[in-house]
Parts: structure tokens; sequence; C-alpha cells
């Protein structure tokens, strides 16, 4: 939150930060990142013009808000000849109160990224938020506005939204929210020469990733209405009747990985943060890993039972090498990034290479590895087989596959999966 | 002899036993853990250029995205661009010929970059990453 000091939301109040550009211009994804930070989260969306019938699934209605134009906004000649937003309404939500531009830092830098050419961007020879004017003396043309802004519209409002109810996936929960919380009543938009809008918002003093919206949403006349899309929306995916902590916690058997995606519960009720995630955490299959911790205990158990028998000592490590192989390895149980088999073929789930990662390191924790041990494995094995090694990286790994490793042997590593009849 | 034989014969069985464990991990585990994908496959001012998604699953997972370029006088393609993408949502390199000499390949983000072609075919390669999260 230290990127957004003035920011004292409620509750249930989202803040977007909205850039434009020119109608007929593509926007960089480089830029908005530049923009409005890292990873945006692409929705796709769709205008329904005033009386038309709503798209439905996977679009989900998320109703009408109010755009709080600031004063450069309100100087345009296309403005004054708009409707007055102060009587529009947001469905289902409080008024909106828009902050001041002047004591916004990030109007300021709005300001800035006008004036500024992105190196290399395809926007770097039009105009844009990150391309200067394209008059250097000033000359607005006939879009009104000061000089400084020619071109360039950017806006900040705040958007009051009731919470969904019954209760929201925590998974998503701040996207949706989000998403909930967006509407498309844009004052100015409608004839405003824009055409691609990113936007970041912020929840309960949590920064979401930015949101960004493709062209049609900004040609959205007065009255339309807006339909986003989820990301990776599914039927019956976002309402649950239960709270998460009031689900029961999965028994010490791995449930098969669903297509559903869960934020990572650890047995203290935390979660773990992802900064490669769309909604900030590790996203899994599955909420609870205490299944994997527990099948690295019982891979510690056996291989010791084994060493330690004269009758079975030369099979412990090849048992264990199986024994991890079959939870790890490619289609393991805990692979959760691949599905299937050599035969039928495998399934490949992105979504899920951090937290089989993770899971990697967790269970080698749980099965008596040391941290470097694990690490050389991970990275011998990846030098073998993948034909990618890294030699100027920490065992050959790519940084972020030793990250989510080492994360998880410090999670098993710090108590928080100890079982009481562990050996441990 | 005959215990010396019999030793031998254990010995032979285990490391049977250990070929035929470590055959059978290989074909199970090792067979195919990289999966690519083609993403996307463009022609741009008499340029080729693919985009190649390759996920590795050995025991860590890993996976990286690679620009490779086509020209008319290549039997192959070159790899230009290689990159570790910072996550699964975020999107795909854009790459542009705005002139005769330069190849601009666009980024918004992204882990780690494993290669990169400062130029090919005459042209001079530009790269705008937004941001690299290790450098």
């Amino acid at each position: 939150m230290s990127d957004h000091p003035n920011l004292p939301f409620g509750h249930n109040t989202l803040k977007l930060r909205a850039v434009f550009v020119p109608d007929g211009a593509d926007v960089s994804t480089a830029g908005i990142v530049q923009a409005v930070g890292p990873h945006p989260v692409m929705i796709r969306a769709v205008r329904v013009p005033e009386g038309g019938a709503l798209p439905g699934y996977p679009y989900e209605h998320i109703g009408q808000a109010v755009f709080i134009p600031d004063s450069d906004d309100r100087n345009t000649p296309a403005f004054t000849s708009r409707r007055d937003p102060s009587r529009m309404s947001l469905s289902g939500a409080a008024r909106l109160s828009a902050p001041s531009r002047t004591d916004d830092s990030r109007a300021q830098d709005d300001n800035a990224l006008a004036n500024r050419r992105w190196p290399g961007c395809p926007l770097a020879s039009i105009a844009g938020p990150w391309a200067p004017p394209a008059n250097p003396t000033g000359d607005n043309g006939s879009s009104g506005g000061s000089a400084r802004r020619r071109g360039v519209r950017s806006a900040q409002a705040n958007f009051s939204a009731a919470v969904p109810t019954p209760h929201v996936d925590t998974s998503r929960d701040a996207i949706d929210a989000a998403v909930n919380a967006l509407s498309a009543r844009p004052a100015k938009w409608d004839d405003a020469s824009a055409t691609s809008l990113a936007a970041s918002a912020i929840r309960s003093g949590a920064l979401l990733p930015p949101l960004q919206f493709p062209a049609d949403l900004i040609s959205a006349a007065t009255g339309d209405q807006l339909s986003i899309a989820r990301p990776d929306a599914r039927p019956n995916r976002l309402v649950s009747d239960k709270a998460p902590e009031q689900q029961p916690r999965a028994a010490d058997v791995t449930p098969p990985p669903s297509d559903e995606s869960v934020a990572v519960v650890l047995p203290n009720g935390s979660t773990i943060p992802d900064p490669y995630s769309p909604t900030g955490r590790l996203m899994s299959p599955v909420a609870d890993l205490a299944p994997v911790a527990a099948a690295g205990r019982r891979a510690r158990r056996t291989y010791q039972t084994m060493l330690h028998n004269p009758k079975t000592m030369v099979g412990a490590l090849p048992l264990f090498a199986i024994d991890t192989l079959i939870h790890l390895g490619q289609g393991g149980l805990f692979d959760y990034q691949r599905r299937g088999n050599h035969l039928t073929g495998f399934e490949h789930f992105r979504q899920y290479q951090d937290v089989s990662n993770f899971n990697v390191g967790l269970f080698c924790q749980q099965a008596g590895l040391s941290l470097e041990n694990a690490l050389i494995a991970a990275g011998s094995y990846a030098r073998v087989f993948s034909g990618n090694a890294k030699p100027d990286r920490p065992y050959g790994l790519d940084p972020q596959t030793y990250e989510f490793i080492k994360a998880g042997y410090q999670a098993g590593q710090s108590g928080a999966f100890d079982h009481p009849l562990s050996p441990k | 002899m005959v215990l010396l034989r019999g030793l031998l014969f254990t010995i032979a069985i285990i490391i049977a036993a250990y070929a035929l464990i470590a055959a059978v991990l290989y074909l199970m585990f090792f067979v195919d853990a990289c999966i690519s994908t083609t993403r996307s496959r463009i022609s741009v001012a008499g340029l080729g250029f693919q985009v190649e998604d390759t996920n590795c699953d050995t025991l860590a997972k890993e996976e990286w995205v690679s620009v490779y370029g086509f020209a008319d006088r290549d039997r192959g393609r070159t790899l230009l661009f290689r990159y570790s993408p910072a996550s699964y949502h975020l999107p795909l390199p854009t790459i542009e010929v705005p002139d005769q000499r330069t190849i601009i390949i666009a980024i918004p983000i992204v882990s780690s970059v494993y290669s990169k072609l400062d130029s090919w075919h005459n042209h001079s390669i530009r790269y705008d990453i937004g941001h690299i999260d290790y450098p």
C-alpha cells in the first residue's frame, strides 16, 4: 500500500485508475504495465446498448456506475454537452465520490506519462498516454481541453460496490468484487476519442492486478450497460454457500485436481503470496497441501525403515526415488500442472506451475532432504531432461522455479505442516 | 566357488533390477517431459515469426517462450528471443517490423531472459521489455 497512501477506502470501495488512448490506436500492454503496474488481467467485455439483451454466460452483467470527471474533463467542450453525471446512479451501490486530481500523486503521474515516449512501443508514433502531444506548440485542435491533455484523457474515480452475496469464492474474491463493482456509464467515454482503458483497482487495502478492457468499452453511449466476462469464468464458480473456513478440511487424501482455482491455505489459515498470480496468492486446484506433506513424511518413513533392514536396504533409495517421482514427477499426484499419462497424453495447466514447484519443496522437506539436496536434484533433472540449463543461475534452475521450490521447503520447515503423528 | 557364484548372481540381479527400474522411470517421467506449443505465427514484411511456448516437467517445472524468425533465404528457424514468462495470464510478445532495418519485440513483463539476438537477417532487433523480474 505504500504506493497508494491516499486511499482511505472503505471495505467495499474500489478505486479505479484509467488511462485513455486515442481512437484507432491499439493499446500497448507494455505501456499499460508502465502506467498501472505489472500483471494486468485481461477481461473480455462487451457493451450492451440501452435496451439491448444481456449476453449471458460467460459475461456477467455488472450494472452501471458514475464517472466523476475532474476539472480538466469539465473544461472540454464535449463534456459540457453531456448529461450531468451527478444525476446518474450506480446500481446497488452507494453514491460515488471523486478524489481531487491535484491531491492525488497518481494524477500527476498520468500527466507525466502523457509526456513521455515509450521506447520502442508501437504507440510511440501516435498520440496517447505514452506519446508526447502531436503538436508541441500545444494546439488543442478540436478535442478541446488543455494543451498538456491533448489526446490524453486520464481519469480517476471511486466506485462503491456491494460485496457479492452469498459468499464469494475467496480465491477470486478480489477480482470478482472488482468486476462486480465496475460499470460502464462513462459520461464522457461516449464521445471521447478513446478506445482502450486500463485500470487498477484497490479493495480493502489490497492491490488488485490492473484490469484491462477492450476498446468497445470506451465507446459505450450514455445509458448503455456493460457486461464483463470474469477471467476463466465458469458457471457457478463465483458463489459458494459456505465460507472457506467453514468448509471441511481435506483429509489426508489428495482429492483429484479440479479446474477450479483456489488459494492455497496453510494449516494456520494463512495464504501464500504469489506476485505472479492474478489474485496475488498462490493458486492451486486444492486449497489444502497437507496431503503433500503427509506423502513426504510417508516416503521418509519408508526409506528409513528399509534402510535399517539389511534385507531391504538395497532397495531403499530406488524406492524413495520412485516414490518421489510418482508424487512429483510428470503427471504425478502433486504435479498439478500436468494431468494424464503417456498413453492418452498430458493436459497442461499452466496456472499451476508455481504450486507444483511449491509442492516439490514441501514434499522434499517433509521427506527429510536438505534444501540444497532438493534443489540439486531438481536442477540436475532439469539440466539433463529439459535441455534448458541455466548455468548462471543457482542450481541451474529458472529463478521463479527456484523461488517456489524454496518457498515450499520453507513452509514445511516452518512447522506449519507438522503432524501429531509425525516422526519429526 | 559356489559362494562367489551366488554373490555374482545376486549382484547381477540387483543391477538388472536397478536398470529395469531406471528404464521404467525414464519412460514414465522423462520421455516427453517437455511439451512445446506454437502459440502464434505471423508474417511481417516478408519475415516470418513463430512464438512457441515450452513447458518442461521433470522434478522442477519450468516454462519458457521462444520467438523464432524465418526468412526466405533461411532453411530453418532462428531463435531470436527466449524468456521465462512471469505468469500464465500475461500476453505474448508482439513483433513489429517498422522499417527495413528494425524488428521490435515488445513484452510488458518477463520473469527472466534466457537469450536474445541483437540482429538477424540484416535487421537490428530492439527489445521493448517493460519489466524483468530476475534481470
